[in-house]
């Protein structure tokens, strides 16, 4: 085999669970991540190494000793040098005959593991031995383990399968407590500090602190809504994270352990691994199925609103002198200068620092009713009365009011107040209570000394029913304003004329619900790109263009949700990062939407008070409430990061089994690919693959309801097609704009069953032109053996069925389809180990000629049965001849060779192409195929003729278990190929 | 959702429960069955792990019934199993020697014709780790079944189908003649699981799976002998049971109207889980 010779693979990266953590000296964070151990430092949150230490094997722990690391994961273990660790070292691997469940340095530096079967091995000081194996005499199964060491006595704690935790002495070769009291196996238990305690949790979802000599059960806690997982010890609480995806900080109160903190950093399920920094306890690190490690503070929730400081009422009015009323509307002049108006017309400056109030306005038109707004970080206060009348103060109270007429009398009082920044000018847009009344705005100059004059004032064409939410100005200075029913209106100030014209009014935007926030992303010539969101969660990204030459259009690229909760406000930070803040239940909440986690939250009683946030920096923001008669101030305070972003030290992807992926013929980056996956997460992920293995978040879209079956890219790259299990097929237009990939639902296949099982299984697609415009002629095959034939105009976004039949009853797995002598052929493969073929011409002809009717659907013109049961994956190779090859449940691979529509045969069939389901499958050239399986093999075939067969040329194991997925791409010279399943891998191949 | 929702998404699930089967797992020991005819002649069963008892069941049903030489059978699950006729039930760890002795004891002394084990561990999401639990308890079952097995008899597990099965089939290919992986069709493709099918016992003198434990490793053992991964690795012959006019598990069916309506009651209630305290307070909204 002379190609065997010529093909490497090379595994370039793995993003799937962190089943290990641990903190070394010098602000090391050390991860098992698969086979691999990767190297951190933890302060910067820069990835310094990553070692592959084990052939097959995970890493499951990793213990840090006085000069050594110890490592181990399923049976196998092994030793690096701490001051060897940022070397390249030498690492032998040693493979027991058993599962090693814990690890453990004693305190005369001797190296000890515990088995699934209750042994104690104790390694010899040089690392050369297994110098003695100890038991208690109870070989039972075990879950979970833990030692402890004394001067003269080593104990052990077998978390068994049955529930109870039996702690046995070494030196006595015996069991010396039995902890009854949990329900199901004990999945971790440990020892405290001084091994007179020990807590552990099982399946019945308790923790549970226990006293070793008295054998009782001290106190029990619960709160995690499924099984927990790991557990670890502090002088004055635990922690515990689990399958719920949460960590948790518990404290010892009474005969209960009480849930103090809840932290929710990782996304899809399973927080496996948990480690405490030796030296400062209160820095803990999580690693999830979801690939992540995140840092967090153990004495502090919210993390980073450290500095905190509340003002009731009566403090202020006792601070001011005087009585002042209630307070009402607040807003930041500085970080550290507050404006407030009062109930009884006053406004009053707080300065955080100095801990000083000031009376800075008072005026009877203001009492009972006022607007206040600034613009942030500009030391002026504007305030609307209850006639129409604006004042605009400067922050000291030096120079007189501005004051800022209504265009009559009759406009009533000031309702909304919207306040702009521009290059050279500050706006004042204006609602007034009278809905005749026109709409205003004010162009303000900044002079020196902080004065400010009125540049211009001129009206805008109104718009019914259109209250304002938010708005912007580009640099170009067209306005851009956001209704609270979810419309946007669009304006050019860029002259002072007196009244402006309206250039545009859109409806319903995302929903009908209110527009919180307009960002400009870019503006280009005639074109701006704007972030919008709204109060139920939504976000959209919208092009406006055209508007120089007078007619705007405008296009929606994006659409997304958040997880959960409002989106109240957005920006971009620093690094490009999209961040977003609201509300959910009873907090606030600061999101980072481009690397999906909660950076801060604040538990204020939920959105209905007065309250401002101002976001300076990644290291600085503030969160100002109200709650009742008390004033709240929480200020970032970034004492253990350099910002947010450093809390999150590794990003991963999916945190459920990955079961598409799908490269793009496109790509936003060069140097990368561009590739969509699907998860039982419901999530679509965009991501960009680098050729040295590194990955890198574009978007999550949450649209699905259901785990993701199945993904597709038009040949251009322009359209993503996904489906899943309620019916649920999906159009996606994707937009390229810069660095930046956005996705837009633009249409759904009508569903027309209410089974919420009815899985669209697989699609095949067949793109066609219709004078000149593209269509999209789609096969989708279901779980109830139902075939669908449509017609889809990515124009108008419709679908039109042109043809429905049904298999047998059976599922259909997959499809795909071929042009063959000028028609249309598509196979199908389904549980019953049949691939058959139809013939979609009369079909196709009917469509092509654009007509709406269905016609009927096509006869079988062949089957033939390959597969003993399910056919798991398919794919054509159209070589000399026409093959289909598939894989199956049955662990075969076969060759079938199609003679058109007239008959098929099968030229081979590899009944051991794989030790388990061969679930995916992928032609690469024409004599080149690859194959994977759920026995966590990669294998390369290569297609031989006379006779007619595939020889396997290459095999390789990856990391990924429930390899489910792979898809090829190529970046410049560099064969790609990502494969998916339980968590992402990279790799690598020349031929 | 809830009841309605799972009987439309499974058949087989229904099926069950119309039947009268404690579990939908009954529908794969009778597809195994008729594929290997494994009930034929037999007249000394062991069921392993066999809580809540659905492949007792179908023994019972298919063995015990017979007028002429009825079959004794005995169940053995660490939970109690609701009785059923004909089979003796033993709530017994089967890793413990004693329960060999029992079953031995109900036997009159000799030995089994088929040993099944339909068990699993509640699985973790850790694959490597919930193969290996699997394997142990496939081990423990073997371990149980080498002692009370005859010539020639049979042993039929349920495998997880996972990166470690092929050194499983190599292990098991030298205690039987003909080793075969089978998948009823009343199992989805979607899920790991499949049955080892191990005809033909051959007892092997001095064959101990004892042998495959530490302990009775000899220290100081070298270090540099516990080498990486030489162990060897073969594939078991794949057979899909059950005709295929039978209902497929990973299929949608549409039932008719009317009977959908209809949610059918468990024929047994499950045994209850270790994590149900954590379900009342959930329910009782005190869990958070």
């Amino acid at each position: 085999m002379e190609n065997s010779q010529t093909v490497t693979f090379k595994s370039l990266a793995f993003y799937g669970s962190v089943t290990s953590l641990a903190f070394a000296p010098e602000s090391l964070l050390l991860a098992g991540r698969g086979s691999t151990l990767s190297i951190y430092d933890w302060k910067t949150g820069d990835l310094l190494k990553d070692v592959k230490l084990f052939k097959r094997n995970k890493i499951h722990g990793i213990a840090v000793g006085q000069s050594q690391v110890l490592i181990w994961g399923a049976y196998s273990f092994g030793f690096v040098n701490i001051n060897d660790l940022l070397k390249n070292f030498k690492f032998k691997e040693f493979v027991m005959k058993d599962w090693l469940m814990a690890g453990h340095w004693g305190i005369d530096n001797r190296a000890h593991l515990v088995t699934a079967h209750n042994l104690l091995l104790t390694i010899s000081l040089d690392r050369t031995k297994l110098e003695k194996v100890s038991g208690c005499g109870n070989e039972c199964s075990l879950y979970s383990a833990a030692v402890h060491s004394t001067s003269t006595d080593i104990l052990v704690a077998a978390g068994t399968v049955f529930g109870s935790i039996d702690v046995w002495s070494v030196e006595k070769g015996e069991v010396i407590a039995v902890l009854n009291g949990h329900e199901g196996s004990i999945f971790n238990v440990q020892f405290s500090k001084s091994g007179d305690m020990i807590v552990s949790c099982s399946d019945d979802r308790s923790i549970r602190l226990w006293d070793i000599a008295s054998e009782t059960c001290l106190a029990v806690g619960w709160g995690h809504m499924a099984r927990i997982w790991q557990l670890k010890f502090l002088d004055d609480c635990i922690i515990s994270t689990g399958e719920d995806n949460t960590a948790r900080v518990w404290e010892l109160k009474g005969d209960k352990l009480e849930c103090m903190q809840l932290w929710e950093g990782h996304t899809g399920r399973n927080v496996w691994s948990l480690a405490v920094n030796g030296a400062d306890e209160k820095i803990i690190a999580t690693g999830g199925a979801d690939g992540r490690i995140r840092l967090w503070n153990s004495k502090e929730r919210p993390q980073f609103l450290r500095n905190r400081s509340y003002k009731t009422f009566e403090d202020i009015e006792k601070a001011i002198g005087r009585t002042c009323g209630s307070i009402k509307q607040f807003m930041a002049i500085s970080s550290t200068l507050y404006a407030f108006s009062t109930t009884g017309g006053y406004i009053l400056t707080y300065d955080r620092m100095l801990d000083m109030w000031d009376e800075l306005f008072f005026h009877q038109s203001i009492v009972g009713f006022s607007l206040l707004k600034g613009w942030d970080h500009k030391p002026y206060v504007a305030v609307g009365d209850r006639v129409g009348r604006i004042y605009v103060l400067s922050h000291d109270g030096m120079n007189d009011p501005l004051v800022l007429d209504p265009p009559s009398e009759s406009c009533g009082k000031t309702v909304e107040m919207i306040t702009l920044t521009s290059d050279d000018c500050l706006y004042l847009l204006v609602q007034y209570g009278n809905s005749q009344a026109p709409w205003c705005l004010f162009a303000l100059h900044e002079n020196e000394f902080d004065t400010i004059s009125l540049l211009y004032k001129s009206t805008l064409e109104s718009v019914a029913t259109f209250p304002f939410s938010s708005a912007i100005v580009s640099s170009s200075k067209f306005l851009v304003i956001g209704s609270r029913f979810g419309a946007l209106a669009m304006y050019d100030i860029s002259d002072d004329a007196e009244e402006k014209k309206n250039l545009g009014v859109w409806r319903r935007i995302m929903s009908e619900d209110c527009i919180t926030s307009t960002v400009v992303i870019q503006e280009e010539s005639d074109e701006i790109d704007l972030l919008l969101t709204s109060r139920v969660g939504q976000y959209s990204v919208c092009t406006l263009r055209g508007y120089r030459a007078g007619s705007v259009e405008l296009d929606k690229l994006h659409l997304n949700r958040v997880a959960k909760g409002s989106i109240e406000g957005a920006m971009y930070d620093r690094s490009g990062d999209l961040i977003f803040w609201g509300f959910r239940n009873n907090y606030f909440f600061l999101w980072n939407e481009s690397r999906q986690f909660e950076i801060m939250s604040e538990v204020c009683g939920g959105s209905h008070r007065f309250w401002h946030f101002s976001f300076q920096s990644q290291t600085d923001f503030g969160f100002v409430y109200a709650k009742s008669t008390t004033i709240c101030f929480a200020f970032s305070h970034f004492w253990m990061f350099d910002s947010y972003l450093n809390s999150l030290v590794q990003d991963g992807s999916h945190g459920r089994e990955i079961r598409a992926i799908a490269t793009s013929s496109t790509t936003n980056d060069g140097a990368a690919l561009l590739v969509a996956s699907g998860a039982e997460d419901t999530c679509i992920r965009l991501t960009n693959v680098y050729d040295d293995g590194r990955i890198s978040n574009l978007c999550i879209v949450r649209k699905h309801v259901s785990g993701i079956q199945e993904i597709k890219w038009s040949n251009d790259g322009r359209y993503l097609f996904t489906s899943s299990a309620r019916e649920e097929f999906i159009v996606w237009r994707v937009t390229i704009r810069g660095a930046a990939v956005y996705m837009y639902p633009i249409a759904s296949a009508p569903i027309e069953s209410d089974v919420p099982d009815l899985r669209v299984m697989d699609f095949f697609l067949h793109e066609v032109e219709v004078d000149g415009a593209p269509y999209f002629f789609i096969v989708t095959v279901y779980s109830d053996s139902a075939i669908k034939v449509w017609m889809f105009d990515p124009q108008s976004a419709k679908f039109t069925l042109k043809a429905s039949g049904r298999y047998k009853t059976c599922c259909i797995f997959k499809v795909t389809g071929v042009v063959y002598d000028d028609e249309v052929l598509f196979f199908t493969g389904s549980s019953d180990g049949y691939v058959t073929c139809w013939n979609l011409q009369s079909v196709l002809q009917s469509a092509l000629e654009m007509s709406p009717d269905r016609v009927p659907f096509p006869e079988k013109s062949w089957t033939a049965r390959v597969h003993q049961s399910s056919i798991k994956s398919m794919e054509i190779l159209d070589s000399e001849s026409l093959y289909i090859v598939s894989g199956g449940d049955d662990n075969s691979i076969s060759i079938t060779k199609v003679n058109g529509t007239e008959s098929a045969s099968q030229v081979q069939k590899i009944d051991a192409g794989h030790a388990s389901t061969v679930s995916s499958i992928v032609v690469v050239d024409k004599e080149t195929v690859l194959s994977t399986a759920v026995d966590q093999r990669i294998r390369l075939w290569k297609l031989q003729q006379t006779p007619t067969s595939l020889v396997m040329a290459e095999d390789e194991y990856t990391t990924v278990a429930d390899t489910g997925c792979l898809s090829l791409g190529r970046i410049g010279d560099s064969s790609m190929l990502i494969v998916g399943g339980a968590g992402l891998a990279v790799w690598k191949w020349d031929s | 959702m809830g009841k309605c929702s799972k009987d439309k998404r499974d058949l087989y699930y229904r099926k069950a429960k119309e039947q009268g089967w404690r579990a939908r797992s009954a529908f794969k020991l009778l597809q195994l069955d008729s594929e290997f005819h494994l009930l034929d002649d037999v007249e000394r069963v062991v069921d392993l792990c066999a809580a809540p008892g659905s492949w007792s069941q179908v023994l019972s049903r298919k063995l015990a019934s017979k007028s002429a030489n009825p079959a004794t059978i005995v169940s053995v699950d660490l939970q109690p199993i609701a009785p059923l006729p004909g089979v003796t039930t033993l709530q017994a760890d089967i890793t413990h020697p004693s329960t060999l002795t029992n079953i031995l004891k109900l036997f009159g002394g000799e030995p089994a014709d088929f040993v099944c084990s339909d068990g699993a561990p509640d699985v973790t999401g850790l694959h490597d780790l919930d193969e290996y639990i699997q394997g142990q308890l496939i081990l423990s079952a073997l371990t149980l079944a080498t002692s009370l097995l005859r010539e020639g008899g049979t042993f039929v597990a349920k495998i997880f189908r996972g990166r470690d099965v092929d050194l499983l089939y190599s292990q098991l290919a030298l205690l039987f003649d003909h080793v075969t992986c089978a998948k009823p069709r009343s199992s989805r493709a979607s899920s790991l699981e499949a049955f080892v099918v191990c005809q033909g016992y051959r007892p092997r003198p001095g064959w101990q799976p004892e042998s495959l434990q530490l302990k009775h490793t000899l220290v100081p053992l070298d270090l540099n002998d516990a080498s990486i991964d030489a162990a060897e690795r073969s594939v078991a012959p794949f057979v899909a049971c059950g005709d295929l006019s039978d209902y497929d598990a990973d299929a949608t069916y549409q039932l008719e109207k009317g009977v959908q309506a209809v949610s059918l009651e468990p024929v047994q209630k499950p045994t209850a889980p270790p994590y149900k305290t954590a379900l009342e307070k959930k329910r009782a909204g005190t869990l958070r």
